[in-house]
């Protein structure tokens, strides 16, 4: 490793993030409205999706580090660049990302995966079949308890919005939107939403079972 | 900052990997800084992996997902979701406004029960489509318009003819080679549990099978009988040529009743492409009771 990069980890781990310092780094977020919190949130899935699309394994905890280095960087020199905050941690993000990829090129570990290479055998072995038949029905028992969770209409929502063939969906879509009275980019968003937190509680109580 | 929203192939593009890398990193920062596109590229994922979930994607589409998108495991874990999701679609009917208050309560209860009942099912099925082939051969028979079948059926029926010459009359309880059972598959859903059943009689001389393909347009096909005892294939056919059938198109197999037994086949049915190699075009799964 490097002197330089030996420096930078160095930093990194003297810092760490502060009640204060976490305030600071939502309030600079939620600019001029208070979002309890929201703006911080989806920033941070945001994040995660970017670097899981960069095929980085560790997606959550690169997300983190990047709000980390942000907020590291309101506490000790304060950012005074025309940037929005969406785009300074755009730009973060891409440094993190250059260096935990040459950190990966030089050090591989299990931590980023080449998009040219398939991750499974392309024949499952038997093992395999039964190891994906359990994990489907913990999925379903799951799912049909998170549903549970929901109100009624963004049950309905979620059944109508996502289930069908291609075809079928666009209907469904597209009816769903005028028995609600909104557009169909609206009801995507709001589906989209449904689905996150219907995944969110899915991937908890399979991680729990 | 003034933006396009990009078109939802460009996203798809995107995700699986597919753009070059400047138009790539113009969506990488669209993503965190622009609330609209990352809401539909939420979107189109969405529909990606539920795509794929369903079994829709094909070809270049399916391999690219394969081994461009499935690359993490917090992708793989959507994909599984994704398929408990598409599930809704098989266990709680075709839905409507009515499923709000009535929910999937019961998913994973009908479910079971299905699985516990689907061997009284298959019992009842296998007795119905024997009637059924033994009342309907015939008639199908007649319909079978491939003709290649059809001249198949001709060389048999002159070679039996020939055969009646030289031989003594068959008692009349024998079956008669010529006996071709029928059968008609369709596109497999990778939701779809319950595989169509043939029953061949004894002294069937063959299996005609109609497959109807997935919507894909090739000059020529190729199929192969792959028996899932050992995995192997145990027929290929000769070049095929579809036929349009309706909106759809269909090809016609003969299989020989003789490299059939009581198991479960897969018939993979190949796109001959005009140039390159062939490429997988469908797969249909079904089970031979004798």
């Amino acid at each position: 490793m490097t002197e330089f990069a030996d420096k930078t980890f160095a930093r990194r781990a003297e810092w760490t993030l502060s009640q204060d310092a976490l305030q600071r780094l939502l309030a600079w977020l939620d600019g001029d409205a208070n979002s309890d919190g929201r703006a911080y949130v989806e920033m941070r899935r945001r994040l995660s999706d970017y670097f899981g699309r960069k095929n980085c394994r560790t997606a959550d905890d690169l997300a983190d580090e990047t709000l980390t280095r942000v907020a590291r960087r309101l506490e000790e020199e304060g950012i005074t660049r025309g940037e929005t905050p969406a785009r300074y941690c755009y730009i973060v993000a891409r440094f993190v990302f250059l260096e935990h990829l040459r950190e990966s090129q030089a050090h591989p570990t299990a931590t980023h995966v080449s998009g040219d290479v398939a991750p499974h055998p392309a024949v499952p072995s038997e093992a395999d079949a039964a190891e994906a038949a359990a994990t489907h029905e913990t999925q379903l028992t799951c799912l049909q308890k998170c549903l549970q969770e929901l109100d009624a209409l963004n049950r309905r929502i979620i059944t109508r919005y996502y289930v069908g063939s291609a075809r079928v969906k666009i209907d469904n879509r597209r009816e769903l939107a005028e028995s609600l009275g909104v557009s169909v980019n609206a009801l995507t968003i709001r589906a989209c939403r449904i689905r996150t937190r219907l995944e969110a509680c899915v991937r908890r109580c399979a991680g729990a079972a | 900052m003034t933006t396009e929203t990009p078109s939802v192939e460009t996203i798809r593009d995107y995700l699986l990997g597919q753009l070059p890398e400047s138009e790539s990193e113009r969506l990488d920062e669209l993503s965190i800084t622009d609330d609209e596109c990352a809401e539909r590229i939420r979107a189109v994922e969405h529909d990606l992996v539920d795509a794929f979930a369903r079994g829709e994607l094909h070809g270049v589409a399916l391999d690219q997902f394969r081994s461009r998108y499935l690359t993490t495991p917090r992708r793989r874990q959507a994909t599984r979701f994704a398929q408990a999701l598409q599930s809704l679609d098989e266990n709680a009917g075709s839905g409507g406004s009515s499923e709000a208050g009535r929910g999937p309560a019961t998913l994973v209860g009908k479910t079971r029960r299905w699985r516990e009942l689907l061997a009284v099912a298959a019992a009842v099925i296998l007795a119905i489509a024997s009637v059924w082939l033994v009342l309907d051969n015939r008639r199908l028979r007649e319909r079978v318009t491939n003709t290649e079948l059809q001249r198949d059926r001709q060389l048999r029926e002159a070679e039996a003819r020939r055969a009646a010459d030289t031989v003594p009359p068959p008692t009349g309880r024998e079956p008669s080679p010529l006996t071709i059972a029928t059968l008609v598959l369709t596109p497999q859903l990778r939701s779809a549990r319950q595989l169509p059943t043939v029953a061949l009689a004894a002294g069937t001389g063959s299996l005609a099978v109609q497959l109807e393909l997935e919507p894909v347009n090739y000059p020529a096909y190729e199929a192969s009988l792959v028996a899932s005892n050992g995995d192997r294939i145990v027929w290929r056919s000769d070049r095929l040529i579809a036929r349009t059938v309706g909106d759809r198109q269909r090809i016609d197999l003969g299989l020989p009743a003789t490299v059939l037994s009581p198991q479960e086949y897969l018939i993979r049915v190949s796109g001959v492409p005009a140039r390159g190699a062939s490429e997988i075009a469908g797969e249909y799964r079904f089970i031979v009771v004798r």
